[in-house]
């Protein structure tokens, strides 16, 4: 991969990394982060907040960027919203933004704020209210929305448009019910009962879908990517286990078929990053094809991530079941990845559409 | 597609299909067709009422207060009850350290445990493993000592599963360290409540407590408790080892997974899905072949029992299966998959999604414990190149 990137992407792929090791416990046992806010500043400062917004917005934006980024703070299951704010900004950074949403920007991409998207498949309805609009609803699973200042809610006014209704965490009528996700990631249900926002904080207009669809992208591709750096974790940690495990009197990696079973995990890793790399280089260019290049990247990291997942599993044995080991804290990530947004299914549709 | 069964066999197993419609109760029923957690009262509770009426110990001699039910009714009775929603059958008093007793045993060791296995009064756990002996069990280091009539035992065991709830523990422990490491191995049987003894905790991936590490500090055990001659007890353990191996294809479990995955699709969205259809019909194959392969294996079986090769067939084949089902059912929630409590409670109507999500993940363990696939794989290899 080296090879492909850029001096300036490089150091920053070795900043990210020298992050995690400075920031995170690395080691077999399985983490216990929790949010850190100032860690989550610090993490600002590398520029990993500003990824999904572009130059001129104040951004160091790229498709590279974020799939480095993301490869690297994956495996150690971090609870900072790296994933969740990538995506609010790339929402944010969307043609027609007002300019008093602006100064947000600037502040969620320094960690000071943090904003989180709520985009469910039930809509909150927005309906006119005297200084602006009312929103009632619920979404399901919003992701660290406990440590969210900012929400970003796809509604439904009543007059049927997709909305973006721009929601501070304080507003009244906002409750959050914690949510346990498969992953152990934070997530809350976000009840909404009569939340009152100014007129200008809705968006809406005939463009609002296609930047939902947009941002989703964006957060799909960094998903993929997220992928990639999850099965190449657990394919190092499986080649030390089978390399120092020993039974029978010899090393587990003595067993020609162990060896040939971590060759095809390894084949099938580097096949899933070839493909995020390419939509990651297709949404650098602005290409219309980045849509079907994020789907064949999600669907090669759903493939490959059954596989890694479960052999890694397999292969450390009994020890690769329990809650201690890392093993099967990233066997758990990468099935809620799997899960999110459709999964396979819906990018395997797309592609065959 | 019927195997063929004799009249006594149907009659068997509607008989036993009416006990359970009858006495497994509802809410028991209900907890383990969601794949919700259980707790000790829900296996012992289910292994009184079989007690109750003579069928928990049923594959026994009747010598012993079984049934000498045939190798076919013994499976019969398993898929019939795992059909109904009845719990796992604990296997380590009834199907281990049971059939043990009775074929190793002294007449005052028979006279002493079997009664407890027989009425379920007496909760049996499993000490093999340890975290350096796992596939290489031989190699196992827990010491025995002799002192006086007592041996004084030091050791660990591992993946103990249920040995927070459990009475006794049977044990492979080292008498001697001077020999092959085969020829130094003897079977004990501990009580928990031993000074000396300690349990800890493992959660699994699924988020559940249900395997333990028990540790042995100088834990003094009666000569009295050894079963078979001292150094004897590797042959101990490969007959009961024999009678692990062939439980594992769980074909009733695997139809309840597969009528659990219709019913939960005949209310979504993906009843119709091509896709879907194929993959199922792929899965019936899969189910069918391996059902008929055991029902085939137990009607081959000759004198001495089914053949090693069939039996590591049925667990690798059982295992994967099992997991391919899991995963099935856990792909097609999507995004419902994404909110996952492991200690969720059954209700009436659709189960929960984390049911489905906590079979995906606790079928991981299937081809990893009894005998990993890799090392059925190896046994199956050896008796085609006459190893």
């Amino acid at each position: 991969m080296r090879n492909l990137l850029t001096d300036e992407q490089a150091q920053f792929a070795d900043a990210v990394d020298r992050f995690v090791a400075r920031e995170y416990a690395t080691g077999p046992a399985a983490p216990r982060h929790a949010f850190d806010r100032a860690r989550h500043v610090r993490l600002a400062g590398l520029g990993c907040l500003s990824l999904s917004v572009p130059a001129e917005l104040g951004g160091i934006g790229g498709g590279v960027e974020i799939m480095l980024a993301s490869e690297r703070l994956a495996p150690a299951l971090i609870h900072e919203p790296f994933l969740p704010v990538l995506h609010a900004t790339a929402l944010l950074s969307g043609a027609g933004l007002p300019v008093e949403v602006q100064p947000h920007l600037e502040s969620i991409m320094a960690g000071e704020l943090v904003a989180v998207v709520a985009a469910g498949t039930v809509l909150p309805l927005a309906t006119r209210s005297p200084s602006g609009w009312r929103i009632f609803g619920r979404v399901s699973m919003v992701p660290s929305a406990a440590d969210a200042n900012l929400f970003i809610i796809a509604a439904r006014t009543d007059a049927g448009q997709t909305a973006l209704a721009l929601v501070e965490r304080a507003a009244a009528g906002i409750s959050l019910t914690p949510a346990p996700r498969l992953d152990g990631q934070p997530a809350a249900h976000l009840d909404l009962t009569s939340v009152e926002i100014s007129d200008h904080l809705l968006l809406s207009g005939g463009n609002i879908g296609a930047l939902l669809d947009s941002a989703l992208n964006m957060l799909e591709m960094a998903e993929a990517a997220a992928m990639v750096g999850l099965m190449t974790a657990a394919i190092r940690t499986t080649a030390d286990y089978l390399r120092t495990r020993t039974q029978f009197g010899v090393p587990l990696s003595s067993f020609q078929v162990l060896q040939h079973r971590l060759a095809d995990m390894w084949m099938a890793c580097e096949e899933a990053r070839s493909l995020a790399y390419a939509a990651a280089v297709s949404i650098d260019a602005g290409s219309d094809q980045a849509a079907q290049a994020v789907s064949f990247a999600k669907v090669r990291a759903c493939d490959a991530a059954q596989l890694v997942a479960a052999e890694s599993v397999q292969m450390h044995g009994a020890v690769g079941m329990t809650d201690d080991l890392i093993v099967s804290h990233w066997f758990r990530r990468l099935a809620a990845l799997r899960s999110e947004h459709g999964g396979r299914r819906r990018h395997l549709a797309r592609i065959a559409a | 597609m019927n195997f063929p069964l004799d009249d006594a066999e149907r009659e068997f197993r509607t008989r036993i299909r009416a006990f359970c419609q009858q006495s497994l109760p509802s809410e028991l029923a209900l907890k383990v067709e969601a794949g919700a957690e259980l707790g000790r009262e829900d296996y012992v509770g289910w292994q009184r009422i079989l007690a109750a009426s003579g069928l928990l110990c049923g594959a026994w001699p009747k010598a012993y207060g079984g049934q000498d039910w045939s190798a076919l009714q013994a499976y019969l009775f398993d898929e019939e009850c795992a059909l109904a929603g009845a719990p796992w059958l604990l296997p380590f008093g009834v199907n281990y350290v049971g059939p043990v007793l009775f074929t190793f045993g002294t007449p005052e060791q028979k006279a002493r445990f079997l009664p407890g296995i027989v009425d379920a009064s007496t909760f049996w756990c499993q000490g093999y493993s340890e975290p350096d002996a796992g596939s290489d069990l031989a190699s196992l280091r827990t010491r025995a000592v002799r002192d006086g009539d007592h041996y004084i035992v030091s050791g660990r065991k591992i993946w103990t599963t249920m040995a927070h709830w459990a009475d006794r523990i049977f044990c492979l422990v080292r008498t001697n360290t001077d020999v092959k490491p085969q020829a130094g191995i003897s079977f004990l049987l501990i009580d928990m409540k031993s000074p000396g003894v300690s349990v800890r905790p493992i959660v699994t991936m699924e988020g559940r407590h249900h395997l333990n590490e028990v540790t042995f500090d100088e834990v003094r055990v009666p000569m009295s408790d050894r079963v078979g001659e001292e150094n004897a007890g590797w042959n101990i353990a490969k007959f009961l080892l024999g009678h692990e191996r062939l439980l594992v294809a769980e074909i009733g479990k695997q139809k309840r997974i597969m009528r659990a995955i219709r019913r939960r699709l005949a209310v979504g969205g993906l009843a119709d899905a091509v896709d879907v259809r194929l993959r199922l019909a792929e899965l019936d194959v899969r189910l069918a072949a391996l059902e008929w392969t055991a029902l085939r294996t137990i009607r081959e079986a000759g004198h001495d029992g089914p053949s090693a090769a069939s039996v590591g067939m049925l667990k690798t084949r059982g295992s994967e299966l099992e997991q391919a089902l899991t995963e099935f059912a856990f792909d097609l929630l999507g995004s419902e998959a994404l909110a996952y409590d492991p200690h969720f409670s059954a209700v009436t109507g659709l189960p929960p999604a984390d049911g489905v999500t906590a079979r995906m993940l606790a079928a991981r363990a299937t081809t990893i414990y009894g005998g990993s696939n890799e090392v059925q794989r190896t046994l199956i290899a050896r008796t085609l190149l006459g190893k």
